[in-house]
């Protein structure tokens, strides 16, 4: 039967432990909760400002290709000012396409785009959506076509690969000898041509290439995109500086967008329309981030955590939460090593009023209270009176004196004396009680080892409490405790020695030796 | 080196708490069951109803009214013991062996007016001294008179004798001698001596004083070993009795040896303490081992036998 009740007692510890790190991990891992409250993120602001005037008597219709989440970075807040406008969202591409439409605009209209977001791992790529990019570009005739052939054969002599290939394109584009070159990019060296030209040569050479737009991470008011050349080897995207042709983004570089041809704003009935950027640089706390991201994922993880609850509420659970930590000492300081307290879980509320009185000034003022309450009930016993109304009596004492040694701390402007009144009366009231029957039934000896022991736990679960990193953890991962519960649930079950019994028992070794 | 002690215990069969508990008191002592043991009255009108022979009942206090009427009650005896019928560790209990004008005087000497015991009852019946301050009755009974075998190795107060039942099975015995430090009381965390008995001849052992081992009794000096304790025979079978009577299967019986009646079953205890193993030096958990092979069924009679046989 034991056996049995083992294996089910087995099997739930188990669970509990594997349901705690799950969520744990799904938390940390997938919500990207960090583990600890104190690592600092840097989130960007990046925020579009469209200028344009519109035209006269026409509908006006605005579309900005924006920024998906992408691999390295995380889109975690979108906002826009548009108002009065209409706006749709097609998320189908790699980009956002984002349609603001009105009727009749008048005077010169500014609309903005405001997203916040962080770097998460800087090595990885930006994402591909189909298998294989498609392949499109725009087919040309005639010189050009024989220029464009020629520069083909040439780059594609010199090239191994897609990355090799890209290089070369960007290079002998951008050669002033080459006399193929400025026949297709005539004398104008703009960058948007070069690329243009050499998606077309990697459309001919059937590798997909696009424009990448992109945007350099520093604090700065007004911030250009700039234009690269974006590759795909067969299995990533490859970007390439158009000037250059030297492959790979410089840090800190944020990717707007990647698409063919198509611009990143386009305004129809508007004219002299602008965009620029706003970067500004803000720190979070990883706490904060993986709210926001929650909320941007609509997680309802996070939605249903103690993180949605108000922050006075929080603040409260933030201390109930720990309890079970503080329960989880007590309990292995008596089933381990056999520390006797008075009542099974006094001392954890005493703990909790630690918290407020300090420890050295709370255990001044309980074993001050205790003394005081003893004298109080002894002087009681003589008259006599029945159990409930001495209670009675001690626990009105016991208010009393608070009250007089909060006065008292007050008038020698020792505003730390306030705080007594957080200890549990009725606790303290009863230990009175019970420390006084084992004094009498057991002994001073036995009855002052009881208090020690109960202070002691009572401060080592209060350092458990009140850990920082501990109260941080239990309160952002709800598994946790699933993990404490395994944990009280093998405390069970455990029926091995306590400390103690090494001690109390050691007579029958000796004799043995 | 804690490993070494665990080993060391393990190999002596040292039973620990954790163990106690897990491995046998929620095993064989079911829930249901424990308000037999618990209250000292249902105890005795169980033990009468089966035959064991218990202190006789003088009478039960349950209200505060019936106070008035305590000297009324009280006049016919001059001695008795008043005890909670719930209370633990021998906690509440005034022995009285006589009386002087209108006080009464306890075991230890002292005088006590009819006054005090009103107000120690009321304090039993608050609930002072039972598990939980659970309001309480206080009981009335024969105060036993001790049999003389003892008198050299005993301080005030009456020996009493622990003997540790599984199953039906005696385990282990021991005498509990009260000393100065424990006020008369034989309970051994109050600073009672305990002296193992050989459950074979009922012979004792060496004794242990606050967890020390001793061979005389700190106050009268006298050597604890080597004297046989009268009626072992019936004491042993009485305590296997007790299992049928109270169907839990592990319990400590507690007997005190009067003069005329001989061995009474005072009190049972559902959660016997482990300092039996200190008083008999040997540990527990090996007998129980054996104990629980046993499936046969036997009578209290046949359990008694097979212990004293199998159990040394």
């Amino acid at each position: 039967m034991i056996k049995k009740q083992n294996y089910h007692i087995t099997a739930i510890i188990l669970f509990l432990v594997l349901a705690g790190i799950g969520l744990t991990a799904y938390e940390h891992y997938s919500l990207h909760v960090p583990f600890s409250a104190q690592e600092q993120e840097t989130v960007w602001n990046i925020e579009a400002a469209i200028h344009f005037e519109p035209e006269p008597e026409a509908p006006t219709k605005v579309i900005l290709r924006a920024p998906k989440t992408q691999s390295q970075f995380i889109v975690l807040n979108e906002n826009m000012v548009a108002k009065d406008y209409g706006v749709t969202i097609n998320e189908k591409s790699h980009n956002k396409k984002i349609t603001w439409s009105i009727k009749d605009a008048k005077g010169p209209q500014t609309l903005y785009y405001r997203i916040d977001t962080y770097a998460v791992n800087a090595d990885s790529n930006y994402p591909t959506l189909e298998k294989k990019p498609k392949v499109s570009f725009e087919e040309v005739s005639g010189a050009k076509k024989e220029a464009l052939n020629a520069l083909l054969h040439s780059i594609q002599k010199k090239s191994a690969d897609s990355t090799s290939f890209s290089s070369q394109a960007i290079q002998l584009l951008n050669a002033p000898s080459n006399h193929n070159s400025s026949l297709l990019l005539g004398m104008s060296s703009n960058q948007q041509e070069v690329i243009k030209t050499a998606i077309t040569l990697h459309g001919m050479a059937n590798i997909p290439a696009k424009f990448a737009y992109i945007l350099t991470l520093h604090n700065s008011k007004k911030s250009n995109l700039e234009l690269w050349l974006a590759s795909y080897n067969g299995n990533r995207w490859q970007f390439f500086d158009p000037t250059t042709g030297a492959e790979g983004l410089p840090e800190n570089t944020f990717i707007w967008a990647i698409t063919d041809n198509e611009p990143i704003l386009e305004v129809s009935g508007g004219q002299k329309a602008t965009i620029n950027f706003g970067i500004n640089q803000e720190n979070l706390s990883q706490l904060q981030l993986a709210e926001h991201y929650a909320h941007y994922e609509k997680s309802k993880f996070i939605d249903y955590s103690l993180l949605s609850l108000p922050i006075h509420t929080q603040s409260t659970y933030k201390v109930l939460i720990m309890i079970p930590v503080g329960v989880l000492v007590i309990l292995l300081l008596r089933s381990f090593v056999g520390i006797r307290t008075l009542g099974t879980f006094m001392p954890v509320l005493i703990a909790l009023a630690f918290r407020e009185t300090q420890v050295f000034l709370g255990l001044l003022l309980f074993v001050f209270i205790i003394t005081i309450g003893l004298g109080i009930r002894y002087y009681l016993d003589q008259l006599r009176l029945l159990l409930v109304a001495r209670l009675a009596i001690i626990l009105t004492c016991v208010v009393m004196l608070m009250g007089c040694i909060s006065i008292l701390s007050h008038k020698l402007n020792y505003e730390h004396g306030l705080s007594i009144t957080l200890f549990p009366m009725v606790i303290l009231t009863m230990s009175i009680e019970r420390v006084s029957i084992l004094w009498e039934e057991r002994g001073a000896t036995e009855a002052i080892i009881t208090i020690i022991g109960s202070l002691l736990s009572a401060v080592l679960a209060y350092y458990a409490m009140v850990n920082p990193t501990l109260s941080y953890l239990f309160f952002i991962f709800p598994g946790l405790t699933l993990i404490t519960i395994a944990i009280m649930l093998l405390l069970g079950i455990y029926r091995g020695y306590r400390l103690s019994e090494f001690i109390r028992f050691r007579a029958l070794i000796k004799e043995s030796n | 080196m804690i490993f070494s002690f665990i080993k060391q215990f393990k190999k002596k069969g040292v039973l620990g708490i954790n163990a106690r508990n897990g491995n046998y008191l929620f095993k064989y002592n079911q829930r249901r069951y424990f308000p037999l043991v618990d209250d000292k009255i249902k105890t005795k009108n169980l033990a009468q109803e089966h035959g064991i022979a218990v202190p006789e009942l003088y009478g039960i206090i349950e209200y505060n009214s019936q106070l008035s009427k305590l000297a009324h009650l009280l006049a016919p005896y001059h001695q008795f013991v008043i005890k909670p019928a719930q209370g633990a560790g021998g906690d509440g209990i005034i022995v009285i062996t006589g009386k002087f004008k209108e006080y009464f005087r306890r075991s230890n000497g002292s005088l006590i007016s009819l006054d005090e015991l009103q107000y120690h009852i009321s304090c039993i019946l608050s609930g002072n001294y039972s598990l939980g301050s659970h309001p309480d009755k206080a009981m009335i009974e024969y105060c036993i008179q001790a049999d003389p075998v003892f008198e050299h190795i005993c301080y005030q107060g009456v020996p009493d004798i622990r003997i540790i039942v599984l199953k039906g099975y005696p385990v282990m015995a021991m005498l509990r001698l009260p000393t100065r430090s424990s006020d008369g009381k034989a309970n051994l965390h109050q600073g009672a001596i305990g002296v193992g008995i050989d459950l074979a001849d009922g012979i004792t052992h060496e004794g242990v004083w606050h967890d020390k081992i001793i061979d005389i009794h700190p106050d009268t000096l006298q050597p604890v070993a080597n004297k046989r304790v009268p009626h072992w025979q019936k004491c042993l079978l009485l305590a296997a009795q007790c299992y049928e009577m109270t169907h839990l299967g592990y319990l400590g019986v507690d007997l005190i040896l009067d003069r005329e009646q001989g061995p009474l079953m005072i009190e049972l205890n559902a959660r016997p303490g482990l300092n039996i193993q200190l008083a008999n030096h040997c540990g527990l958990e090996h007998k129980y081992k054996l104990i629980e092979q046993q499936t046969e069924k036997r009578t209290a009679l046949e359990r008694v036998i097979f212990s004293q046989e199998h159990l040394i």
